[in-house]
């Protein structure tokens, strides 16, 4: 097997709980990767392209992003949106993960573009079988190399 | 040539049935305005009043001249106008009372038309058909068929020349009579509203029978003087002239009688007048000259000519105000000719029958042909030059009585204000009142009543008015509580929406605690602390640390519960739904097939009988029927065989008839259980949210079931109802348009 680059999970949730919860549960499913955690929208986009803050981030490789729709400031979909408008950018996985599941949203999202769309469970076990299902999908699958 | 003497009882006789002939002026009158309707009687009567005195001045002038004078060429009587020479002559006085004799004839010529002309002639108008028929044509017909000079010059007049008989005048009065209305009807024409357009005749009801009954006698009496007076003298003639006259009024009578009744079911007073005046005019040429039993005969042909006339009249649509062409032209006609007919052998013209009726025929034909051409022309110039004819239509509305003369009936202008107010609908105007009269008083009374009906009116129109704003303000309401509504759905909708992230997160890490105490149930377990302590710490985690995780854990999943279920529930108040022909059967057979475990372990039947094809989204139907079967296979009574049923009312109860149709409207289905049942006192919560009545079973499910159902269908514009009885069962009962609104 190709030596690959080693991905970079982009975690993008206000909640510093379901943060936790998300980054405890990929561990538990045998995720070594790199875990970056961007509490609002504007973060997330400054660490995507490089500005603000993260302007002088490493470049760790390709990256997937676990993206929750609420989110302070520029939502979920705006970021999307501008992911998926973006040539540099636009080929970059994008998992949905969020508490509403309004067909609207989901419908919504698929149009722009995102890998999928997983509303998170209330039941702890389900949330955590997710999560881990995540991960292994993350593990196998080809991603493209970061531009 | 001197005049023949006259015996002072021949003058006697003669001018007494003049006299008698003059009263017929009166039948006429009477008989016209009886006929005729109330608002033209008036009219009629003076018509009647004016032809005599107008034809006597003519006669008196013209008429007699050229009827009675030297004849020219058996033409036309060429002197005594104004009778200068025959006063001149007569020594005796019989001109005189020769004169008034022919000019009651005259008269009764004349006022023959305004029978016929009637409810539609101007005044003017008819005094010009008066003048005609008095100057010109009554004394030239009269000329050819009487005349020869009043002092019998050798010259008679040709037609008498020719041995054309008639007594007392069938041709020379009647038929003229008869036959110039038929001339003056031919440019009149109809009455307004006499005939429809598809040429049936209207009856226009007369205004007073009883006075053309009178009318009617009064021409009886007068004919007797018509007709005996025509001998000149009194003579043995007379008797029979009297009662020949006599014996054709009755089967005249009789004749108009029978038709009538035969015709139309009941004997029509008109039919039986006119009857006895069509026998009277058919026995006048004749009375004379033929037996008794001969009279009645003639006068029983005078009756069948008036009716054939007046169907002719009918079809050919001429409208004749009081039948005045049927009896004097039809029964003139009939007289005419039964002369010939019926005459006595003394009285033939050359003893010969045939040529007596051929004599009667010309002279019939004659005088038809030359009255009706002749006055023809006479009132189409008279029209045309003179004064019109015809009176304008809204007179004729009005009424002649109003337009001619200025003459008011207070009963017909109380019914035309009442008229007006009923085809304006102007509830503020009244009628006038004219005090001290009966009229009046009824105007008065309906004033009344307009006053009371105006003011009830006016308050109906408040009510209404209050009506129409309580309407438009429970619209409003309306709207506002469908508005409110839809508000309180999107606000739990949001509302349960938000507390799925604080539930996520507290079941994530309830579950991580539950992870860590088993973690720490280990390290203890493996840990070397004295075993008492270990005991305790033990105990500590598996009493206080699990139990009170277990409860939290239990209450989160109440929570997420309950909010899935507020979720579900507020969205049936908007999700969009498609309309499509949805199979019940088959939605219900996958539902079963679905459930057919739980069937299966609880050992019920389930029966399904056929259902219809419904309106709706597939999806919200499907949920509808999944809440209701599960419901029913829920709470069945574990302690006897459950039995479902599924089902579709086809048959509509006899109901009211108003409900019947309201029921048509929808498909009624029903879900039958033979389970728990519902209490009382849980019914009329059934389908309000997390009403459970069962504790000990389902603990499952979120309370919301019923409500969601009862929403979905409501949303289609369908009601769903349960009927219960605790310990027996239940039975759901969904009404579901035929038709969905869009």
């Amino acid at each position: 097997m190709d030596k690959m680059a080693p991905v970079t999970i982009l975690v993008v949730e206000d909640d510093e709980g379901q943060s936790f919860l998300i980054e405890k549960h990929l561990k538990r499913s045998g995720i070594v990767n790199n875990i970056v955690h961007c509490g609002s929208g504007q973060d997330a986009a400054d660490y995507i392209w490089a500005k603000g803050p993260h302007a002088n981030r490493a470049k760790n490789g390709p990256l997937v992003v676990l993206l929750d729709i609420k989110l302070p400031g520029m939502d979920g979909i705006e970021l999307l949106q501008r992911i998926k408008a973006d040539p540099a950018t636009k080929n970059i996985p994008v998992l949905l993960l969020t508490t509403t599941s309004d067909p609207r949203d989901i419908a919504k999202c698929y149009e722009l573009g995102c890998s999928g769309y997983v509303t998170k469970p209330l039941e702890a076990d389900a949330f955590s079988e997710a999560i881990r299902r995540i991960g292994l999908f993350i593990q196998v699958v080809s991603l493209p190399q970061e531009s | 040539m001197l005049p023949v003497r006259h015996p002072p009882v021949d003058v006697a006789w003669t001018l007494v049935c003049g006299i008698l002939v003059f009263v017929m002026q009166a039948g006429f009158m009477c008989l016209e305005a009886g006929l005729v309707r109330q608002k033209n009687s008036i009219n009629v009567a003076i018509k009647n009043f004016t032809d005599f005195f107008i034809s006597s001045t003519a006669f008196f002038a013209v008429g007699f001249g050229l009827m009675f004078g030297a004849s020219a060429g058996g033409f036309i009587g060429s002197d005594g106008f104004f009778l200068s020479k025959y006063i001149a002559q007569d020594s005796e006085g019989w001109i005189f009372t020769f004169w008034f004799f022919q000019d009651v004839f005259c008269g009764t010529a004349a006022t023959i038309v305004a029978g016929g002309v009637a409810e539609r002639i101007r005044y003017p108008g008819y005094m010009w058909v008066s003048f005609t028929v008095s100057a010109i044509i009554y004394p030239i017909f009269g000329h050819w068929a009487w005349g020869g000079g009043y002092d019998l010059a050798p010259q008679q007049g040709w037609l008498a020349a020719m041995g054309y008989r008639d007594f007392a005048g069938s041709s020379v009065v009647h038929m003229v009579g008869g036959a110039a209305t038929l001339a003056c009807l031919f440019v009149l024409g109809p009455r307004k509203g006499r005939y429809l357009p598809d040429g049936s005749a209207v009856k226009i009801w007369g205004s007073n029978i009883p006075l053309a009954t009178l009318g009617t006698f009064l021409l009886w009496i007068g004919w007797f003087g018509f007709n005996g007076g025509s001998a000149l003298a009194l003579n043995q003639s007379v008797g029979l002239i009297i009662v020949n006259t006599n014996l054709a009024a009755c089967t005249g009578s009789l004749v108009g009688l029978c038709w009538s009744w035969h015709r139309k079911g009941k004997p029509e007073v008109e039919s039986v007048l006119n009857g006895a005046l069509g026998g009277l005019v058919a026995v006048t040429a004749s009375c004379a000259y033929v037996t008794p039993i001969s009279a009645l005969a003639i006068g029983a042909l005078g009756g069948v000519g008036v009716n054939i006339t007046s169907n002719l009249l009918t079809r050919f649509r001429i409208d004749d105000a009081v039948d005045a062409i049927p009896v004097h032209l039809g029964a003139g006609i009939v007289g005419v000719l039964c002369v010939g007919l019926f005459a006595k052998e003394e009285f033939l013209v050359g003893g010969s029958r045939i040529r007596q009726i051929a004599v009667q025929a010309l002279g019939m034909t004659v005088c038809l042909v030359f009255t009706v051409t002749v006055e023809w022309l006479l009132v189409k110039l008279g029209d045309r030059y003179i004064t019109r004819l015809r009176v304008d239509p809204d007179d004729e509305d009005r009424g002649l009585n109003l337009s001619e003369h200025g003459a008011r009936t207070l009963w017909l202008d109380l019914a035309e204000d009442m008229h007006y107010i009923e085809r304006t609908q102007d509830l503020s105007k009244r009628t006038t009142v004219e005090p001290e009269t009966e009229a009046g008083v009824v105007a008065q009374m309906f004033n009344r009543l307009m006053d009371t009906l105006r003011e009830k009116s006016a308050q109906l129109m408040d009510r209404t008015e209050a009506l129409n704003a309580s309407y438009l303000r429970l619209s409003e309401v309306n709207r506002e509580l469908v508005q409110q509504r839809r508000e309180n759905e999107m606000f739990v909708y949001g509302v349960s929406h938000d507390l799925r992230s604080p539930l996520v997160n507290m079941s994530g890490f309830g579950r991580e605690l539950t992870y860590a105490l088993g973690e720490m149930r280990t390290l203890i377990g493996e840990s070397v602390l004295p075993p008492e302590q270990k005991r305790r710490g033990l105990q500590l985690l598996d009493d206080d640390v699990a139990t009170s995780l277990r409860f939290i854990h239990a209450a989160v999943e109440r929570m997420g519960n309950i909010t899935n279920g507020l979720l579900r529930l507020s969205r049936t108040g908007w999700v969009l739904y498609d309309h499509k022909e949805v199979d019940l059967s088959s939605v219900v057979r996958r539902i079963l097939d679905a459930m057919s475990i739980t069937i299966l372990e609880r050992g019920a039947a389930v029966r399904v009988g056929p259902l219809p094809t419904l309106l709706g989204d597939p999806t919200a139907i499907e949920q509808v029927y999944a809440n209701i079967i599960g419901n029913a296979l829920d709470y069945l009574d574990p302690s006897r065989p459950g039995d479902v049923e599924i089902g579709w009312d086809q048959e509509v109860s006899p109901t009211t008839t108003e409900w019947a149709e309201e029921r048509k409207a929808f498909h009624h289905l029903y879900v039958k259980d033979n389970g728990l049942g519902i209490p009382e006192t849980a019914k009329p919560k059934l389908f309000q949210i997390f009403q459970r009545f069962h504790p000990n079973l389902s603990n499952h499910g979120s309370g919301v079931g019923l409500s969601i159902t009862r929403r979905i269908v409501e949303r289609h514009g369908g009601s769903i109802t349960v009927e219960s009885t605790e310990g027996q069962g239940s039975v759901f009962r969904i009404a579901w348009p035929r038709k969905q609104k869009s």
